[in-house]
């Protein structure tokens, strides 16, 4: 893309100005020299200003510089409004002209002025594409200003990299002063798109919201009964993996347990038979009293507080839910058959001929047998559950009534009963073991394997006791799935759609996340490759940018070289570096640079001259005739398609080698 | 203007990568980009949401 027109009235000191603006391939670098006060900085402003109104106020030096009242859009513009045009009603335009391989684009803005006053609902913006200026149309004045950012912001620069293409001197002095760190990472994010990318998503997101809240009931309770198939299914999957996991773990233990056993044994001969027979009963009585304990566990903190509520609580609890229940099943039937009163009476019609009389009595007592309200029509308890839920509250309910504390102290009495005979059992074995030196190592290595081995054994049994109910709850899911996808058969499309789009949004999500990082080795080449071209000395081996966004200039010997004092020069080349990279990563857009060379040094001006024209896109050069000497400007002007002098005068029209 | 991060050779094979990983089309990504690059500046949502309607259409059958 390159800039190609540039049209001004009564901006600043430019009342009437028209620039051409020539272009090359070969020499793709456009100067415009003026002294002070010709207006170079102002036509700087108007392009920004052109392309985002009100939105590139922080963009502009001037603007910032003044007092907190003078900052404010309507001072500036106010300011900005040429001096002869300060009486009665008048204008300030500016027409940018952009020019890509495919297509013409003429951004036009208007703001009308009273008095010098700018008129505030007055500001008018026009958009036109092609050779022939064909106008955009615009939508309500609503949603104007969101048009015209977001279609500058895919056909022309968005907003937030607008300042890696276009800078000042000042511009240059803020990002080479400032913490590049923070820079770095949200240029970043904004040349590689990672904000157009989230607006997809958010989009897609919004697409499937708005989508799934426009399905019928029944189609959403379909949508609700797969997703808790899936949700279910992935809690399966990762239960298996873990179980499997820990299988894996538990088979090696065990074994190595049964070589320290017969270790133990050959130690003590005849007597192995007795101690591995006492170490297998120890472990079968074990695995018992854990198993025992888990249910008392579970017993003590879920279920015997709804147990010890009562049986009247327990039945009331119920009856709601079945009542409950069948008042849903009773209005999904209401709204399937409310919705066939027309079908009815169509096929009563083709069997006896009606008048409206009958046809009306039989559609009042059609939708009376289904409408009759049930006492549930105006509070629902547990209306959070869905019908699978529901049955399965109920039959839990009914279970806790067999649970009773006779219940509860046996398994008690039982645990405790376990924990002796476990005692017993390890006493009998300490004194099989042996007291030598290698006895005592092998039976605190058999401690060892044995308490890693049970934790393992319970983490798996409690694993694989989630995994049964896991399954019953799947078996039920399904069942209800088939119910409600019955009852939505027709709507599934619909909600097919509302899936995909969240899964693509998950993807685009996915994909912003894992592709930054790669990008940021490419940055960094760009980076180290426009340093090491524009810098005078080579101390600086490479750049790396992490994750973070911090970044080291580092040099042979890996050390960073951003503990010492650089000089303002080598920051200035160093944030010139950072804009070429990031521009030559981001967008195809002309680089346009006002009075860029005051802090750099001869050998660095003629650096940057190259570096910058070398990049093969358009370079628009704005500078004061004593910012460059004579050789540089004969580089500038070798590499040029056109020199245009600048000066304060009211109508101009430029191109190519003109002289105001 | 499309994103950078799906300009690259790079980013357009990772992308391929996560796709498949999720049974997704890469190109049906690609096409509801471009729906919401095309529809960028308009009253967005209305024309936009029937376009993703047609391209998730397309995309299942």
């Amino acid at each position: 893309m390159r800039l190609s027109l540039v049209t001004l009235r009564n901006w600043k000191t430019h009342r009437r100005f028209r620039l051409e603006v020539p272009f090359h391939n070969d020499r793709p670098v456009v100067l415009l020299e003026g002294n002070n006060g010709s207006g170079k900085t102002s036509i700087l402003e108007a392009i920004v200003l052109g392309l985002y109104g009100r939105a590139g106020l922080p963009m502009v030096a001037r603007a910032n510089s003044t007092t907190r009242q003078d900052r404010s859009y309507e001072r500036f513009m106010e300011r900005a409004l040429n001096a002869k045009a300060r009486t009665g009603r008048s204008q300030i335009s500016i027409e940018l002209g952009f020019v890509t391989d495919e297509d013409e684009i003429l951004i036009e803005r208007v703001w009308h002025f009273k008095d010098g006053l700018l008129q505030r609902d007055d500001e008018e913006a026009r958009v036109y594409t092609g050779a022939d200026r064909e106008v955009v149309p615009l939508p309500d004045p609503k949603e104007e200003e969101r048009f015209l950012k977001d279609f500058i912001a895919h056909h022309v620069l968005p907003e937030n990299l607008a300042g890696f293409f276009m800078l000042d001197g000042e511009h240059l002095e803020r990002m080479a002063s400032a913490n590049v760190n923070g820079q770095v990472k949200a240029a970043l994010d904004a040349a590689m798109g990672v904000d157009q990318l989230r607006l997809v998503a958010a989009d897609l997101r919004s697409y499937a919201r708005e989508r799934r809240r426009q399905l019928p009931e029944d189609s959403a309770a379909a949508e609700a009964a797969s997703l808790a198939l899936t949700n279910l299914e992935r809690d399966i999957e990762s239960r298996t993996e873990s179980a499997d996991r820990l299988l894996s773990e538990i088979i090696p233990l065990r074994q190595q347990r049964e070589d320290v056993v017969g270790q133990i044994g050959s130690l003590h001969g005849d007597s192995y038979r007795a101690f591995k027979e006492h170490f297998e009963d120890r472990e079968r009585i074990s695995r018992d009293r854990d198993a025992m304990r888990e249910d008392l566990r579970r017993l003590l903190s879920g279920d015997l507080a709804q147990a010890l509520s009562g049986a009247n609580v327990r039945r009331a609890a119920i009856s709601r839910i079945q009542m409950e229940d069948a008042s849903e099943r009773k209005r999904l039937g209401e709204a399937q058959n409310l919705s066939r009163t027309e079908e009815f009476l169509e096929r009563f019609n083709r069997r006896v001929a009606a008048d409206n009389e009958v046809k009306g009595a039989i559609i009042e007592a059609w939708q009376e047998m289904w409408t009759r309200a049930g006492p549930l029509e105006a509070e629902r308890v547990f209306s959070h559950l869905g019908e699978s839920d529901r049955r399965a509250v109920a039959e839990h309910l009914d279970r806790l009534g067999s649970i009773s504390a006779t219940q509860i102290r046996d398994i008690a009495h039982a645990v405790s009963a376990a924990d002796d005979r476990i005692a017993a059992l390890d006493r009998g074995l300490a004194s099989q073991r042996g007291l030598d030196e290698e006895s005592r190592l092998l039976a605190a290595r058999l401690e060892t394997l044995q308490s890693e081995l049970s934790r393992t054994e319970g983490d798996h049994a409690r694993e694989m006791a989630t995994l049964e109910e896991l399954r019953e709850r799947h078996a039920k899911a399904t069942e209800h799935l088939a119910t409600a996808t019955a009852a939505g058969f027709n709507h599934s499309a619909a909600a097919e759609r509302t899936r995909q789009a969240e899964r693509y949004a998950d993807l685009i999500e996915d994909f912003s996340l894992q592709a930054s990082p790669e990008n940021l080795h490419d940055l960094s080449e760009a980076i180290s490759t426009a340093y090491r071209s524009m810098a005078q000395k080579s101390v600086v081996e490479r750049v790396e940018v992490n994750e973070d966004g911090k970044v080291a200039l580092l040099d042979i010997d890996g050390l960073d070289l951003q503990e010492l004092d650089a000089s303002a020069g080598e920051s200035h080349i160093f944030a010139l570096s950072l804009m070429s990279a990031l521009a030559s990563m981001a967008a195809d857009f002309p680089i346009i640079m006002d009075s860029p060379f005051a802090r750099l040094d001869v050998v660095h001006r003629r650096k940057v001259i190259e570096h910058f024209s070398g990049l093969g896109r358009q370079l628009v050069l704005l500078v004061h005739p004593a910012e460059l000497r004579p050789e540089e400007l004969d580089l500038i002007e070798s590499r040029s398609s056109g020199k245009i002098l600048l000066a304060s005068q009211d109508t101009r029209t430029m191109s190519a080698g003109a002289t105001a | 203007m499309k994103s950078a991060l799906l300009q690259s050779e790079r980013g357009q094979e990772l992308l391929a990568t996560l796709a498949r990983e999720r049974d997704l089309d890469p190109q049906v990504l690609q096409k509801l980009i471009e729906a919401v690059e095309e529809h960028s500046g308009m009253i967005r949502r209305r024309g936009m949401f029937v376009r993703f309607d047609t391209i998730l259409t397309a995309s299942g059958q």
